[in-house]
């Protein structure tokens, strides 16, 4: 029998085996295809995702949007982004994607922050200022690599965004007051003031910068022993879900709670449909797919608080996500506080509100957020 | 549309491969037109529209300049439009100012048909071959079509002449044998670009984009890296585009050599994207018909030039065409390409060579050049060196293993072993499983899948 099977194999050409390569090949790798391509589409169209609306111009790629769905919902997911970082870290990498993996902690490869765009938005905010002639502040929050690329390791190449900063700065016309993040954090590093699974900054880095921000903007700070700070739950934010690397602590979900005796009497937030619906300053994270979303809830266009402080101090914010967990600190300083999410608001500013209803404005994103024009190109529009 | 995708892979490909092999022989091209047709409008339909209109003007000026072929000046005024327009069409869509256009309905990246470089070259050789009376104008627009926009050889090549493109098209009936050799060459090709040519892209591009520093050493290495991952990227497009046509019944010709050392620069140019270089030795050196040795340094380096031209519009890379025609020349006056007296030293001074120009391709203009090379100060490795090389080894050692070929003179030697014989079927079908799901991975986890070269 063995002799049989040999002399079978010493009796094939070299054509006749690569003909038996090639159509067991078409067999296995059409079974797989198929078998991929039917659980694909299964998953797909049984998914509650929607279509990504990442490019919705004329020039769109059907397939470019056909294949994020598809990933996104595909089952092995998880199981390739998990087992693609693992291989990267495991053959000395730290890059998946576009995060740093430290021991600590996930860090989002920084950006690098477009000028001429920078530029730009400096000068719509400044134009804003000098129509609407309200105090106005503007804070520009770095990336979390800017304090922390020291736990990457040596020789990785970490743009910095502090120079461009600066410039953001220095374009603003003078009245327009800027609040300096970086030194304040840069001494806290120790704490924890960036979320280890999440680009943006925790309850506490905010806190940091409320106590310097409200200072300029004419009130003293409430101290931290004012506040009682409770721990929500836990959650693993977007860098977590871009590479699913496992060995970095979960980040934690903290509620500052004030004992001045101040508190929402309304919070009513404007969506993108036209519709308004009531909203507390804290929601159960499970409902949304973005943990940060425990605070103030799922995108809005607009927010409007109003406090049972009795004083005619009006605050309008424009600001992107990272300020939502700011917002408990300022409810200590204002009666009503508007808040118009800059990214996602679909009407423009004088559609939403009226600025001159209010005494001060405040100007909070990540300095990605400036750099993109566009959103404030949109935000201070004359309208339809 | 792209082959390194998701919905390519296992959505589109296998419904049109049982598509097309279930149809009867007589509409089998109608059914692949169809099936080309849909794989371009789902890459974006301006896009496809920009090819559609392309593909018509061809076959309408294929039908005029036969029908003017008697009148030469008539037919080469007309030859002349056909050149401007694929030209125009392709120099504008590549621009800076179309390229850099943000709309919120319009998006200059998304006007740019991938694989236009190519697609202008054939368009532009049939209506040539045309009025030079080597073949007759096609009247059946599906035929042409078809030819056009074949769909394996939209994306990168190879560009195919027509008469090639009606010998090659035979169907055939279905055979398993047939679709696993095509589909073990396709996934071959994607390996060599989703796992090699990306990584060694960006350890390039993370280089050129740094605020540090790196020594002399590593930048060469970028080089390297950026040279070995443009073969990998276009032999593995190549490699896709033969290994689809094959799964089709049709035949396409190979436009890469096996590997991507090269003893001489001539190699280089016998070798590297071959159809291409064909075409315009053809169509452009093919004009300086003389036994005179400074008028075929002259083709060359008009050839040369105009290849640059064909990579890139620009200042840069006309110059690299150059300086590749000028290497060309100069060896074959040392007489080069006949004796090779030391091998080594050849390969050595072949990459130095080939390292050294490449930045005048993949980088935009002269003042970038200039930057990296006078960035080449420090002799000693840096923090910087240390880290691309530990986090990026692997694709390093791999990638320029597989652009050597080596591996394949092992297959060859170990092919009629019998142990090998014994388990080749199994080990091959493996290998090819594991390639596909590290594809995966990597289709999974990366974003959009980009192009180095904007063909």
């Amino acid at each position: 029998m063995k002799v049989k099977r040999l002399a079978r194999h010493l009796l094939r050409s070299p054509e006749q085996q690569q003909r038996i390569v090639q159509q067991t090949n078409g067999f296995v790798l059409w079974i797989l295809f198929a078998v991929f391509g039917l659980l694909t589409v299964v998953t797909g169209l049984f998914s509650h995702s929607r279509l990504p609306a990442k490019d919705r111009t004329v020039t769109a790629s059907v397939q470019q949007l056909l294949d994020d769905h598809l990933t996104e919902s595909s089952v092995w997911h998880s199981f390739f982004v998990r087992a693609k970082t693992d291989w990267t870290v495991s053959v000395g990498g730290n890059l998946s994607g576009n995060v740093y993996v430290t021991k600590s902690r996930l860090l989002e490869h920084p950006e690098i922050l477009n000028r001429e765009k920078l530029k730009e938005t400096s000068g719509l905010l400044s134009a804003f200022y000098r129509e609407s002639q309200i105090p106005m502040c503007v804070i520009a929050v770095p990336s979390a690599a800017e304090f922390y690329a020291s736990e990457l390791p040596g020789g990785v190449s970490c743009p910095s965004q502090t120079e461009d900063i600066e410039m953001f700065y220095r374009e603003l016309t003078s009245p327009i007051r800027k609040i300096d993040v970086y030194h304040v954090l840069f001494t806290a590093t120790d704490d924890y003031i960036y979320c280890r699974t999440d680009p943006r900054w925790t309850c506490y880095g905010a806190y940091c910068v409320y106590r310097n921000a409200i200072r300029k903007m004419g009130f003293a700070p409430i101290s931290y022993d004012q506040f009682a700070v409770t721990h929500a739950g836990t959650f693993r934010g977007s860098l977590y879900d871009a590479c699913l690397y496992e060995d970095v602590t979960p980040d934690i979900l903290d509620i500052y709670t004030c004992d001045s005796g101040i508190v929402i009497q309304e919070m009513t937030a404007q969506l993108s449909d036209g519709t308004e619906e009531s909203r507390s300053m804290y929601t159960a994270s499970e409902e949304y797919a973005d943990p940060y979303e425990f605070y103030l809830g799922a995108e809005y266009d607009m927010l409007t608080i109003r406090t049972s402080l009795d004083s005619q101090k009006k605050l309008l914010l424009l600001e992107d996500s990272s300020a939502d967990c700011m917002i408990p600190f300022f409810i200590q300083h204002y009666s009503e506080i508007c808040i118009v999410d800059v990214e996602n608001a679909s009407l423009p500013l004088k559609e939403l509100t009226d600025p001159s209803d209010y005494s001060q404005i405040l100007v909070l994103c990540d300095a990605d957020t400036f750099a993109d024009s566009d959103s404030f190109t949109d935000l201070f529009r004359d309208g339809e | 549309m792209q082959f390194a995708s998701f919905s390519f892979i296992f959505l589109f490909l296998p419904v049109a491969l049982a598509v097309y092999h279930l149809t009867p022989a007589r509409q089998k091209h109608s059914v692949m037109l169809g099936i080309s047709l849909i794989f371009l409008l789902s890459g974006g339909f301006v896009a496809a529209m920009v090819l559609l209109l392309l593909t018509a003007f061809t076959y309408g000026a294929g039908l005029l300049l036969g029908h003017l072929q008697p009148r030469r000046f008539l037919s080469g005024l007309l030859m002349t439009g056909v050149i401007l327009i694929f030209l125009g069409t392709l120099l504008l869509l590549r621009s800076d100012w179309v390229q850099g256009t943000e709309g919120k309905f319009i998006s200059g990246r998304g006007l740019y048909p991938v694989g236009l470089a190519f697609f202008a070259l054939q368009g532009m050789g049939y209506c040539a071959d045309i009025r030079n009376k080597k073949i007759m104008p096609e009247r059946r627009p599906v035929w042409l079509f078809l030819y056009m926009l074949f769909f394996p050889r939209l994306l990168m090549g190879p560009v195919v002449s027509y008469r090639s493109a009606q010998r090659s098209s035979c169907p055939v009936s279905f055979s398993m044998e047939q679709i696993g050799g095509g589909m073990m060459r396709f996934v071959i090709g994607l390996s060599k670009n989703l796992l090699l040519a990306q990584p060694l892209a960006l350890l390039f591009d993370g280089i050129v984009q740094a605020e540090a520093s790196y020594s002399v050493f590593m930048l060469w290495v970028g080089l390297l890296a950026k040279l070995t991952a443009l073969f990998l990227e276009l032999s593995g497009y190549s490699d896709m585009a033969v290994g689809l046509a094959i799964c089709f019944g049709f035949r396409l010709p190979e436009s890469y050599g096996k590997s991507a050392l090269f003893p001489t620069v001539i190699r280089f140019s016998e070798t590297f994207n071959r159809t291409v270089v064909q075409w315009f030795s053809h169509y452009v050196g093919g004009k300086f018909r003389t036994r005179s040795m400074l008028t075929r340094n002259l083709a060359v380096l008009a050839t040369w030039g105009c290849i640059g031209l064909w990579y890139q519009f620009r200042l840069t890379s006309l110059i690299w065409g150059i300086f590749i025609g000028l290497c060309i020349c100069v060896e074959h006056a040392a007489g080069a390409n006949k004796h090779i007296r030391y091998p080594v030293a050849h390969h050595i001074l072949t990459i130095f060579l080939l390292c050294g120009s490449i930045l005048l391709l993949v980088l935009p203009d002269l003042s970038s050049v200039g930057m990296y090379f006078r960035n080449m100060q420090h002799f000693t490795l840096t923090d910087s060196d240390l880290y691309l090389l530990r986090s990026d080894w692997l694709a390093l050692v791999v990638g320029l293993y597989a652009a050597s070929g080596n591996w394949r003179k092992i297959i060859q030697n170990i092919s009629d072993k019998l142990w090998f014989r014994r388990i080749q079927a199994p080990l091959t079908v493996l290998a090819i499983i594991v390639l596909l799901l590290a594809c995966i991975a990597v289709l999974m986890t990366e974003d959009t899948m980009t192009f180095q070269l904007m063909l």
